[in-house]
């Protein structure tokens, strides 16, 4: 034996990973991150680009949350843009291109200044448990007889025959868990072009019964931007002010580029058609699910073949280099095919490519084999975050790593505290809730039409909703607390004045504002609450409130529009929470309820949700199934 | 045990005399308590057999009866159902239910148990369970007809369709919002505005209809006006006298109206003679003619009594000459208004108005459009709610706001009909829609 002991073990360094590790160690625990190759730490294996509408929420809230994603974005994206910039606060996505080389030396040098963390090089293979004979070779073809129901984890297995003993364990294995890459008709086994997969740690994972399915995605060719005529392509600017995700970062000092715009024609999708059958996809090589709004380019063309153009963006991967994304055209046709269609494109007609497009298919557990808080119900201190929970996207990935690492850590650190969010409280729970109830039928990616309070959930109030419980369980960073605490009493005091300063209709009509003459006095909060009054109007009739600056009047804007409809929304949050209170334990006897029909039962039986309030989002399950289970507790 | 698989039994047919009674038993014991009365064996499932009941105890015959068995899954009520078609006696009954009601784990089912059990187990729609209780309900042939099965397949395929073109408009409404950074240049200027007017409209007349049910759950309104003395309670007591005789005082006041009932083309009409109209001595009678006036406006159907050569009142549907100087009955026409001259002593010319009332029966009924109505205040209240979601939309409404409002107007319709789901939206959105990198 080694002396290799953590309070906490994450596998794998992308995105979910390195939230994991770094929000394990913020709250303390000594923390080690295993991946194959450290310089792969932080690395985008699929399109240059952090943010965008829901996505970008996720990164506020993970920012919020004092996670890494922000601020790295921060310190590496060369476009940033506002999505929806015209349609209200809620929805606006803010989005960034980064700069791949940057993105990942800006992860590493976040993690590097991350106490209690040390990064370990090596490949594992499969897990130790408590209490259970101890594991020799780590290859888990009797793994099945290992675990037995509550077993707990003890740590990890590596290849080169070292153990690390660890009181709870973090798995975000991405792409690599079983993958293989199909080019054509040609398959590999990687998790990434030239890495290689795990295949041993998903052979050990088969063996202990979790309900372990497929899933694929894929990603498009990189160009050599070189060889493309730019001169003939329309261009998109970035914002004129970017606008940063982390709440910590005054300006981006990255200098901003543009990217080209350019169109797939008849004759790319004649060349398509013609060659479809040798796509992995199409050919049936592969079987597993890919996202729906994620196609590839031959599903494009098949599924709305009466489209006559799809649009591609040609996003440029750093500022100094030359590869190109050409986002949009991700497939996994024969390198050939490829190269034909991509030249039919305009401004594309003599790009040399520099590495080809391809399908990956990987292993992920069905996550309704989860709690709340990501730890397998089957298995307990262990922790699963990703693309290996079935979703897709590194915010997606963040968002859950985050999660999954804090969560790890206090189980660790053994005082029974947890931390879950509720979907009333953030994009990230609304996630995990739609994962632990709903499963992943197809690699899940978060929209914001899937929160029901989305109202509520904005990128802008992030830190409003967030901090103060990062703060409270001691996962935020003293600068962090600082900051916050700061904008906290702006706004209060901001917030303070806006409601107390009330003025009679009369006084808001000599001052230039619409108001009923109902003898109603209203307050700067009531005016700020129509859409059409702006601050700027409200500080020129009101110059006192220039003294709290223009980022807080903001943010007493946004919360104004939105109050009359979140306060409506109030009740449902009741309703949510009270049905969250009602626990069901992971043993309840729903055989024993009555009047379920067999499809609930089995639905129960496989979920076995923890509250009433989840059972209630399982698909197929009747309120009446509900009030069943309620008179069936208040019997027993 | 749970009280969901507690075995129920009642009489379901109705209570009373009655040639035959149906006593209902459903529940996992529902086979094996009729087997405790029998000496036979159990009929088949699914086949009626004549068996002779004996009391479990004392051994006594309490009937011969028809013993009918149903499978769980394949019964009213999904659950194993027993039926005992016996004579209809309270007597027999009674003791039947008492012997069933000893039996361990059996109780009596409370009301409307059945149908309650048939929506627990996926029997019935909550549209149909509505539709039974207004079934049994139901006074009258046009009532019945609401709560035919094909009228409620009908209903919910109606209400399933308004709720399918809301989530067809909250998709692209959602794929304006989510999808920001595709090319999804069809949606630029919110085509599914065009598609929401249109389906308000719908609602509006849908529930213009359904409230116009609901004030009518009685049937129709027939106001008799005219001077005093000119015949409109004979012409009354002629029309409904004979048939079922219930003309009588209401609110004891001889000032004020008389009504009576009486049904006309499947249609019940309630015929009520207002005191007074145009008559106006003191301030008892000046009441009498505010309300008189009241039920002139409300009527469904305004009759107008006059005497030869008197003015008919604005309004009238029908003018009826109760007095003939020249003696003769006869259709005529007064004013644009039909004229029906009938003589009360001999009944001359009531047929032609018993044909005048269900013509106008039936038209009214047509005019209402009662197709699209939908049959429950429960159904009304969240139709409305949706409704007013709807009209919540302006084209200037904020997009996050107009997937609010609809979101709440496709939760209130999922309520009518059962459930809504997200990713019900987000399949329309992907249909649709060619999104992604």
């Amino acid at each position: 034996m080694n002396a290799l002991e953590f309070d906490v073990i994450v596998i794998g360094g992308g995105h979910a990973g390195v939230e994991a590790a770094a929000a394990a160690a913020r709250l303390g625990a000594d923390t080690a991150l295993v991946t194959f190759d450290l310089n792969k730490i932080g690395v985008m294996s699929c399109n240059p680009a952090i943010g965008g509408v829901g996505k970008g929420h996720l990164v506020r809230e993970i920012d919020a949350l004092d996670g890494i994603m922000g601020r790295a974005i921060d310190q590496s994206g060369i476009q940033f843009r506002v999505l929806n910039a015209s349609k209200g606060p809620a929805v606006r996505g803010p989005r960034a291109q980064a700069d791949r080389k940057l993105y990942r030396s800006a992860v590493q040098g976040l993690l590097a200044e991350q106490e209690n963390l040390t990064c370990l090089a090596g490949e594992v293979i499969g897990l130790v448990f408590q209490d259970s004979p101890r594991l020799d070779n780590g290859i888990g073809d009797a793994g099945g007889a290992w675990i037995k129901a509550g077993q707990r984890v003890g740590g990890v297995v590596l290849a080169d025959g070292r153990q690390i003993a660890g009181k709870a364990v973090v798995l975000t294995t991405g792409t690599f868990l079983g993958g293989a890459i199909h080019i054509g008709q040609e398959v590999r086994q990687a998790g990434r072009v030239g890495e290689a997969a795990s295949n041993d740690l998903a052979r050990f994972l088969r063996g202990l019964g979790l309900p372990i399915e497929r899933l694929k995605t894929g990603t498009p060719a990189r160009l050599d931007g070189k060889t493309i005529d730019w001169a003939r392509l329309e261009m998109q600017q970035a914002d004129a002010e970017p606008l940063p995700f982390s709440y910590l970062t005054e300006a981006i000092q990255v200098p901003q580029i543009a990217c080209g715009i350019t169109y797939t024609n008849a004759r790319t999708h004649q060349i398509i058609r013609d060659n479809k059958h040798l796509s992995a996809i199409y050919s049936g090589q592969i079987d597993s699910k890919g996202p729906r709004y994620c196609p590839s380019i031959e599903d494009k063309v098949t599924r709305f073949a009466d489209k006559d153009r799809h649009q591609v963006f040609l996003e440029p991967e750093g500022l100094d280099v030359d590869t190109v994304y050409p986002n949009g055209i991700s497939t996994s046709l024969p390198r050939d095919v490829q190269t034909d269609y991509i030249r039919s494109i305009e401004g594309l007609e003599r790009v040399t490519i520099e590495e080809f497009g391809y399908a990956v298919e990987y292993d992920y557990i069905d996550p309704r084999a989860l709690n709340d808080d990501l730890s397998l119900k089957a298995c307990p201190g262990l922790y699963l975050a990703g693309q290996i929970n079935g979703t897709t996207g590194y915010e997606e990935a963040a968002g859950q790593g985050l999660l999954a690492g804090c969560s790890a850590a206090l189980c660790a650190e053994g005082q029974g505290r947890r931390f879950s969010l509720a979907r009333h409280e953030a994009y990230i729970g609304v996630m995990i809730d739609d994962l632990v109830t709903r499963g992943a039928p197809e690699p899940y990616r978060m929209f914001t039409s899937r929160a029901e309070f989305r109202l509520n959930l904005r990128p802008d109030n992030a830190d409003q909703r967030l901090t103060g419980m990062a703060v409270a369980l001691g996962l935020a960073s003293q600068d962090r607390k600082a900051a916050w605490q700061n904008k906290q009493a702006a706004l209060t005091a901001a917030r303070d004045y806006c409601q107390t300063h009330q003025l009679t209709p009369q006084e808001w009509q000599s001052l230039g504002f619409e108001a009923k003459s109902d003898g109603q006095r209203r307050s700067i909060a009531d005016m700020a609450s129509v859409d059409a009054h702006s601050i700027d109007q409200l500080k020129q009739a009101i110059p006192e409130l220039s003294r709290f600056g223009d980022k807080i009047l903001a943010q007493i804007k946004t919360d104004a529009l939105y109050a009359g409809y979140i306060k409506r929304q109030s009740s449902d949050i009741r309703v949510l929470e009270s049905e969250a209170k009602i626990k069901l334990h992971a043993d309840f006897p729903y055989g024993d309820v009555g009047s379920l029909s067999g499809e609930e039962l089995e639905l129960l039986n496989r979920v076995r949700p923890q509250n009433l309030s989840q059972a209630s989002r399982i698909p197929g399950v009747t309120p009446h199934a509900l009030i069943a289970i309620v008179r069936h507790l208040k019997r027993a | 045990m749970s009280e969901e698989r507690a075995t129920i039994a009642a009489l379901a047919s109705g209570a009373g005399r009655a040639g035959v009674a149906v006593i209902r038993i459903s529940g996992p014991q529902a086979w094996s308590a009729v087997a405790a009365l029998l000496k036979a064996p159990l009929p088949r499932p699914r086949e009626a057999a004549l068996r002779a009941l004996h009391h479990p105890k004392t051994d006594a015959l309490l009937d011969e009866a028809l013993v009918l068995l149903f499978e769980e899954q394949r019964s009213f009520t999904g659950e194993a159902v027993a039926e005992i078609q016996c004579h209809g006696s309270p007597l027999i009954v009674g003791e039947i239910l008492d012997c069933l009601e000893f039996l361990p784990g059996l109780r009596p089912a409370k009301a409307g148990e059945f149908s309650r059990r048939a929506l627990l187990n996926g029997k019935m729609s909550v549209l149909e369970v509505e539709a039974l209780g207004a079934l049994l309900e139901a006074q009258s042939p046009w009532q019945k007809e609401f709560a035919t099965r094909t009228r409620v397949t009908a209903q919910e395929a109606m209400v399933r369709g308004w709720r399918q073109q809301m989530i067809a408009i909250l998709a692209d409404v959602e794929a304006s919002i989510d999808f920001a950074d595709e090319d999804l240049s069809e949606l630029a200027n919110q085509p599914w505005l065009g598609p929401l007017n249109r389906l308000t409209r719908v609602l509006r007349q849908s529930l213009s209809a359904s409230h116009w049910l609901e004030q009518h759950s009685n049937g129709l309104l027939c106001v008799i006006a005219g001077p005093p003395n000119v015949g409109k309670s004979s012409l009354i007591n002629n029309l409904v006298g004979r048939e079922i005789a219930l003309v009588h005082d209401s609110e004891g006041t001889t000032r004020d109206a008389i009504e009576a009932s009486m049904m006309v083309a499947g249609v019940p009409l309630t015929l009520v003679d207002t005191a007074g109209l145009r008559h106006q001595t003191g301030a008892v009678e000046a009441m009498g003619v505010a309300r008189a006036q009241k039920l002139w406006q409300e009527a469904d159907i305004k009759i107008c009594a006059i005497r030869p050569g008197g003015d008919s009142l604005p309004g009238a549907d029908l003018v009826v000459q109760t007095f003939s100087e020249s003696g003769g009955a006869g259709a005529s026409v007064l004013g644009g208004v039909p004229l029906v001259c009938i003589d009360n002593q001999t009944g001359a010319g009531l047929a032609d108005i018993r044909a005048m009332l269900e013509s106008l029966s039936l038209s009214i009924i047509r005019q209402q459009g009662l197709g699209e109505a939908l049959t429950s205040q429960r159904q009304n209240r969240l139709a409305e709610g949706c409704l007013a979601a709807l009209e919540a939309i302006k084209p200037d409404t904020a997009i996050e706001l107009q997937a609010l409002h609809l979101t709440r107007g496709i939760n209130a319709l999922s309520l009518l009909l059962g459930d809504y789901d997200v990713e019900e939206m987000l399949d329309a959105l992907f249909e649709n829609f060619c999104i992604g990198k």
